[in-house]
């Protein structure tokens, strides 16, 4: 009676599991796959416990390996990065050792190509006020540097002049630059042989003026000619180039030429220089 | 106020070195801030007139050993400018910002018309070309943007100081 009620009750479920068996028992039988032994049909169904315990094990297991894993990836990953970082400096040393290296080099093959007796230096300090101009090199009286020595510098493979000493102490020794308003220099063209004085603007390091140069000159004279030392009555030593021609001005009532110069030297990058002791003699 | 004045002439003679040496690598223009003003126009104006010539002697008196200039040109320039920012000692209130821009610009235009005066009276060439040029503007610029800083490095320096008692700056 009890039995009959409760069927009743889930006829619906009931019907479709009987439904479901009976599908599943004519698959098995038409596809001959119902050959398994109980003990195989144990095994089975406990295989699909043991699967499911074990994904679910493996999956917690995967995740605190990846978890460790991450965490010794990240710790290599900083690792790696410190370890470029750190070659990276070593490669920017290098590439400043062998751009150093170069410029030695250079210095010291001008050096030796030099027909006069110099005292290489380096610039240590500039002038610091804007009223006047100078460079400070560590070389001075012990290194053999005089007043009024000439100063010329290397760079590029061609070689200019800087300026001159104008103080000299024991170890440091004050250059007066080319571009100071109160540098002049005896020059001359080299292509046309006309001779000027040059001097310094005072102003800017890039600009420098040569006069007195005849006006009958104004045809020989091209942009980009070479200035140099001319050697006449000066502390300069000849040939040594100080500027290339920049612009030419004649103007009516002048008599002679100005002409613009740009320096052969680029003041801004300056480092090495050599001051010529022997000079002129 | 002879320890603020050696103390201060140290600090001064250790700026105007780097001045000529470090400051090159922050030119703008090549154009390096004047530290050596600011610094005088400062002590001037906490400690007054004898403590910013004194100051402002030895710095320049540096700066002339330092560069191609005669010996005493920045020495004059320095000393006068001390003096005469000093008169404003106790006048004015110095806020963090305005003040110091305004009191620099000023010591950098007392400093133009000084240089232009000794340079006419002493026959010396190229200080007329560097005023009227485009670098002194920026050096004005450069110096007067800096001054609040400087003023602030300093103030904090003698907030640090533990002997004030005579309310002398250093």
């Amino acid at each position: 009676m009890r039995l009959r009620e409760t069927v009743g009750k889930h006829r619906d479920p009931l019907t479709l599991t009987a439904l479901v068996l009976a599908c599943l028992v004519s698959l098995s039988v038409s596809t001959d796959s119902l050959r398994m032994r109980p003990a195989e049909v144990g095994q089975s169904v406990l295989a699909l416990f043991q699967q499911s315990t074990s994904a679910v094990g493996r999956f917690f297991a995967d995740t605190v390996t990846s978890i460790r894993e991450l965490s010794e990836l990240r710790r290599q990953y900083d690792d790696l990065l410190r370890q470029v970082r750190h070659n990276e400096t070593i490669a920017d040393d290098i590439t400043q050792l062998q751009a150093e290296n170069q410029r030695l080099r250079e210095a010291l093959a001008f050096q030796t190509s030099l027909p006069h007796v110099s005292v290489p230096a380096r610039v240590i300090a500039k002038e610091p006020g804007i009223f006047f101009s100078s460079l400070t090199i560590n070389k001075g009286r012990t290194a053999g540097v005089r007043r009024d020595s000439p100063v010329i510098a290397s760079q590029d493979g061609v070689r200019g002049l800087v300026g001159r000493v104008s103080e000299v102490g024991l170890t440091t020794s004050v250059v007066m630059p080319i571009f100071d308003s109160n540098s002049f220099v005896a020059a001359r063209l080299l292509r046309s042989r006309h001779e000027g004085l040059v001097s310094g603007v005072g102003i800017t390091e890039e600009t420098l003026t040569m006069l007195y140069v005849a006006k009958s000159a104004r045809s020989d004279i091209a942009v980009d000619d070479v200035v140099i030392t001319s050697g006449m009555r000066s502390i300069f030593p000849e040939g040594i180039r100080i500027a290339t021609v920049d612009s030419i001005q004649g103007r009516p009532y002048e008599t002679s030429l100005t002409i613009g110069l740009r320096p052969v030297v680029d003041f801004s990058r300056l480092e090495y220089v050599f001051v010529l002791t022997e000079a002129g003699q | 106020m002879t320890q603020t004045v050696v103390y201060g002439g140290l600090l001064i003679g250790a700026v105007a070195v780097i001045q000529s040496t470090v400051l090159q690598f922050t030119e703008i223009a090549g154009v390096a801030p004047d530290l050596v003003l600011i610094i005088v126009v400062f002590m001037a104006n906490k400690n007054g007139t004898m403590t910013g010539q004194l100051v402002g002697f030895l710095g320049g008196m540096t700066l002339d050993l330092l560069g191609l200039a005669p010996l005493g040109f920045h020495a004059l320039i320095y000393t006068v400018s001390g003096a005469l920012v000093g008169i404003t000692r106790g006048k004015m209130f110095v806020d963090p910002i305005f003040l110091p821009v305004v009191l620099v610009v000023a010591g950098e235009l007392l400093k133009a018309t000084l240089a232009l005066t000794i340079a006419g009276l002493f026959s010396i060439g190229s200080v007329s070309d560097s005023v009227f040029a485009a670098r002194f503007l920026i050096e004005i610029t450069y110096t007067g943007l800096l001054g609040p800083v400087v003023f602030a490095f300093l103030g904090l320096m003698h907030r640090l100081q533990p002997d004030r008692r005579r309310g002398e700056i250093i």
